[in-house]
Parts: C-alpha cells; structure tokens; sequence
C-alpha cells in the first residue's frame, strides 16, 4: 500500500503540473486589460452584458471602489440565496415537495455559499429543491471562486503596478482593475468552460445529472433497522429517563434521490466550494462514482490554486516567484498527506483487539472504492485547500490522522488554499517573511522591487490575526455555554477537536466537517455564518487595501543589496513563517484535543 | 419575524465588512498626512 501511495502521489503531481502550467497562462491573459480586445467571439459575448450593466471595461478602480464593489456583490448574493431557501416551497423544480429552510438554517447556508465555504448543518437530499441547489447553491459556487480569483488578480496588479509611470494625483494612479470585469471574466472564460466538459467527463463515470425527485426501487433483500418510535403526531415516544423509544423496522424499499449532480459537482471543485449534493458529499457514488473520478476530483479541488500561483509568477515577470511560492505550498502539503496515510496505516487498537481484520488499515468511515490512500490524499487536499468536499469522514479518521486536515484548516488554506484566496493570504505570509528577514539583516524590506512599510504591516497584521482571533473565541464561548457543548456527540478531547475544527473549518472558510458535532442549532447557525463572514472578508478587505497601497508605490528595478524571494532559502523562510505564525497560536488547543485523544487511545490499549 | 431579523443581521454583516474598509482607508490617509 506504501507503494500505491507514493507512486499515486507521483502521477498525481505530474499530472498537476502538466494542467496547471498552460491553464496559468490563460490564467494571465483573462486577468489582463486587453483581454478580448481581439477576439470577435469574446466581443459579441461580453459588449451585451456592459451595456446592460452600464459598465465600462476598460475603466479602472482603486481599492475602496473595488472591496465596495465586492461587498455589495456578495451581499446581495446572500440575500437572493437566503430568499430562495424561504420561499422555494412555492416555486417550480421541487420534484421531493420540500417546504421553505427553516431560517437559522437558510442564514447559515446563504452566507456559507457567498463565502466559498460550503458549511452544510442540513442534508441536501433531504432539503434543498432542485431550483435551489441550481439558482442558489450552484450559482454562488461559480460567484464566490470569481470573487477570490478576483481579490489574488488585484492583489498581484498591486504588486507589480510601477507606481512612478503614473503619478500620485493622477486619474490612473492607484488603480488594481474592476471587480465587475473580473468577475464576468472569470466566470465566462475560465470557470464555465472548464466545468462543462468536466460534468461531461463525470456523468460518463457515473454520476447522474436529472431533475427527478426521489424513486423507489425495491431492493435485493429487506433492509433491517432500528429508528425513534413515534406517536400519532410524529412526534419521539420517550421512555420514562427522556430518551427516545427504538423499534426494530424492515423495509424491502429504498428511496434513491435524483438531480442535477455532476454540474454542481464540477464547480464543488473546481471552485474549491466543497457543498456536496448529498449530505454524504463525495463519498456519496452519485457524487464519486469512480476511483478515477476520484482521482480527477483531487486534481479539479488543487488545479486552480496550483495555476493561480503559477500566473502569479508570470504576471510579475519573474516565474521563479511562482514556483517559490508553489515549493512552500507543495512540501508541507505532501509532508501532512504522508502524517495523514502513515496515521491510517494504523487500525484503531480497540478495533484490532476486538479481532477486525488489521491489514487494510483503519477503514471505518472509509469508502471501499478508495480505500486508506484515495481517502487520506483527498483528506489534506481537500483541507490544504479550503474545498472542504470529503470522501471520508474526517470524525472517523485516527486522532493523528484526523490532526491533519485539522491543522492544515488551521494553517489558514495557505497549503495550496482557495481559488485566488490561497495565493493572496500565502503573499501575506509572504511579505511577513520578507519583514521578518528585513529585520534581521537591517535591510528595507522590499518585495517584487516594492518596500514594505508600516502601513503594509497593519494591514498584514489584520489579515492574519482576526482569523485565529473568531476562531478561539468561537471554540472557547462553545466549550463555555450550554448551547455550544450541547451539540458535541463525543465527550472528552474528541468533542474539543468536533468543536475546534467547526469553528477553524467555518473562519477559514473551509467547510468540511468533523462529522459528529450536531451544528444545526440556532447557536451553531448564526455564529458560524459569523466566523464564515468574518473570515472571508476579514481577510479580502485588508489584502485590498495592501492591493491600493502597493499599486501607488514606485517599484525599483535595483536588485542590488536586496534579499532574494526564491529559491530553497526563501522556501525555508515561508515555511517557518506559515509555521510560526499560523500554527503556533493554535498549538495549545491541538495538544488538548487530537494529541490526547492519541495518547489516551494508545496509552489504554498498551498492556 | 425571524426573517426580518436574518435579513437584518445581513446588513449587519455588510456594514462589519464596510466598517473595516473604512477602518483600513482611514489609517492610509492617517499615514498620507
């Protein structure tokens, strides 16, 4: 199995590049001014919709127009989705009959979609009409991976902006694009091509695209099992302590839910959205059919943030930033994958010495068709990046091997990260090794021939502590109040670690969950919507804001006395700085939920 | 009545995002001067 592992990383990565180097390039060309200019095609396609928005392309914004701009966009995103949870009950594609979200529930789901985070407290199948998961869900999937595509572009014009050609004052000075341009732009020409032929390549594996509702089909034999008894009102019988009453059932039916699957499936990751379908999300067969739609789906979740950085390199003129930045990423997201499948190679000590069979690993909450490899590596990259799709339960997972997505959640989806949020919160980290190493040689610090200030510094400051900030204070007042623990179904460290990565998966606009925490309460509702909106825009506004203040900077074309920002040394120096910054605020509270959840499992099961 | 408090909390969400963009303008400025 170590051999598949590793062989199946190799392919993985070479397969990776291979997409991700001319996607970048395309990447730059849809993110540049001209972009169109020649093209008959992109003109009868894009002029149409200027003229209706009252939008010219080729004026520019600074940095307040720009977040305003964003802001308005995506909170009127969360309006119209919010609005059509609440009154889907009336209007048409509702084959199941589902009545409206309850509201806690339809906040939760609204502001999770605009933010990219895809925190699902309902299950899917059970809950969303089919107009919904389309109109609402699916279209915030292709809208929320724009916007941070959008952010890493401004971002990167920031940087590479050579502030002296436009004098401070002047009409072009300052300027980091048009979020509106963008917008279209990416989704047009990157996102929607790209999905259609991978919803294509899904339902031919397997996965199913239709507007059905649910059909029953009879099975190959009844299907025992135990539920809540209920009285003539629904309602749980309960026995004379409070707890539900169980009756044994058979039934020789199954209900199998229909839907349009595989489009929503395809922008779930590509976008890195990560809002599944199915409640069971990837690990669902409607969903993942296949163990090389496995596969593609590792690929689809990492190709963006890959190319992203990579274009990133190409748009400063220099792809040895590009491929420094990538370095950082690719090391500790391989290092974590290996903690992750080496963790799973160990079956849970209880399990073996109740004499199940030890040979395959830890397989609960493991799908057979891909097994402890196809399930760890898509664990960390889908937590590297902030997808947040899983093909496994992440709550099922050893305490070591259930660390990893953990802490890779807690890094900040800077291992690869979001589409656009990846590479723009990594350039924070970026500009913190660049001061940090300043310092300690007694140099300016500069970045792409930009210095560093004071101003810069608070504005990476901001970005990166409001983060870990919402997400300890979130974890504690749970831990604190009845409400919050009320929802933990494990006691002990495992319930720390439930609530934990809740509150670091939800900040971090991740979204997968460690199964088990019962989040569909009033309480979990609103205050996670909170940590999903904080964290997303508490990071966008001062990265824009660190957009304006670089794009009006003179950039020096000196080289001489500086400090390079490539090569092995500098791929050190970020690590550290991710390492330093990012984990250690959450070191206490790791040690506190998986590390002695570890040392109690094995320090029990030694003789 | 829960709506209009969802929906409310929504506006508050916009103006925290607002506030904090305002916030990060006015220490540039404070800088500038």
């Amino acid at each position: 199995m170590q051999t598949q592992f590793w062989l199946m990383l190799l392919l993985f990565a070479l397969v990776l590049v291979a997409l991700a180097w001319p996607l970048s390039a395309w990447l730059v060309r849809v993110a540049s001014p001209h972009f169109g200019t020649s093209s008959r095609f992109v003109q009868a396609v894009e002029r149409p919709l200027w003229r209706i928005a009252g939008i010219d392309p080729a004026s520019g914004q600074r940095w307040p127009q720009y977040t305003l701009a964003l802001l308005v966009f995506n909170v009127l995103g969360v309006v119209a989705v919010y609005l059509l949870q609440r009154v889907q009950a009336g209007l048409p594609l509702n084959p199941a009959g589902f009545s409206a979200v309850e509201q806690g529930s339809a906040f939760n789901t609204a502001v999770s979609f605009v933010t990219n985070t895809n925190w699902q407290g309902y299950a899917g199948e059970q809950t969303m009409a089919h107009l919904t998961q389309m109109l609402a869900l699916t279209v915030q999937n292709f809208l929320s991976a724009a916007t941070g595509l959008a952010v890493a572009f401004a971002l990167t014009r920031g940087l590479v902006r050579r502030g002296q050609e436009t004098p401070a004052g002047s009409a072009q000075a300052g300027l980091i694009g048009n979020f509106w341009v963008d917008v279209v732009r990416i989704t047009l020409w990157v996102l929607i091509p790209i999905c259609i032929v991978y919803s294509l390549v899904l339902v031919g594996q397997g996965s199913i695209q239709n507007l059905k509702g649910f059909t029953e089909v009879t099975t190959l034999e009844p299907t025992a099992y135990d539920a809540p008894k209920t009285n003539a009102a629904g309602q749980p019988v309960l026995d004379a302590q409070g707890k539900p009453v169980m009756e044994h059932l058979t039934t020789p039916s199954q209900q199998i839910p229909g839907g349009p699957v595989a489009s929503q499936e395809a922008i779930k990751e590509l976008g890195t959205n990560g809002g599944g379908f199915f409640n069971a999300n990837s690990a669902h067969p409607f969903e993942n059919p296949t163990a090389l739609t496995n596969f593609i789906e590792m690929l689809s979740i990492i190709l963006l943030p890959t190319a992203i950085v990579l274009a990133f390199g190409r748009m400063v003129g220099d792809t040895r930033q590009g491929w420094t930045i990538l370095a950082a990423m690719a090391i500790v997201l391989v290092a974590f994958m290996a903690v992750a499948f080496y963790a799973e190679l160990t079956p849970s000590p209880r399990l073996t010495a109740a004499g199940v069979a030890a040979d395959l690993g830890n397989f609960e909450g493991k799908e057979t068709r891909f097994g402890v490899v196809g399930s760890t590596m898509f664990a960390a990259i889908t937590t590297g990046t902030s997808c947040g799709a899983v093909n496994a339960m992440h709550d099922s997972f050893m305490p070591l091997g259930g660390a990893v997505p953990l802490t890779l959640i807690l890094l900040g989806e800077v291992i690869f990260g979001g589409v656009g949020t990846g590479l723009y919160t990594m350039l924070v980290y970026v500009l913190t090794a660049v001061f940090i190493a300043g310092l300690m040689i007694g140099r300016t610090p500069e970045y792409l021939g930009k210095r560093i200030e004071s101003y810069d510094m608070k504005m990476v400051s901001i970005a990166i502590l409001l983060t870990p900030i919402v997400v300890l204070c979130g974890a504690a007042a749970s831990m604190a109040l009845e409400a919050g623990r009320a929802g933990i179904s494990n006691p002990g460290p495992h319930g720390l670690s439930q609530i934990l990565y809740a509150w670091g998966s939800s900040t971090n606009n991740n979204g997968s969950a460690f199964a088990g925490l019962n989040a569909n309460t009033r309480f979990y509702n609103l205050g996670l919507a909170v940590a999903m909106w904080l964290g997303r825009f508490g990071t966008i506004v001062p990265v824009m804001a660190l957009a304006g203040n670089m794009a009006a900077k003179k950039r020096s074309e000196s080289l001489t006395g500086k400090m390079p920002t490539h090569g092995p040394l500098f791929v050190g120096l970020l690590i550290g700085t991710v390492f330093l910054v990012g984990a250690l605020t959450y070191v206490p509270a790791l040690a506190l939920g998986p590390a002695a959840e570890h040392l109690q499992l094995f320090a029990k099961a030694a003789p | 009545m829960d709506d209009l408090l969802m929906l409310t909390l929504i506006g508050v969400l916009f103006l925290a995002g607002w506030g904090l963009a305002w916030f990060c303008e006015r220490l540039s400025r404070r800088g500038r001067s």
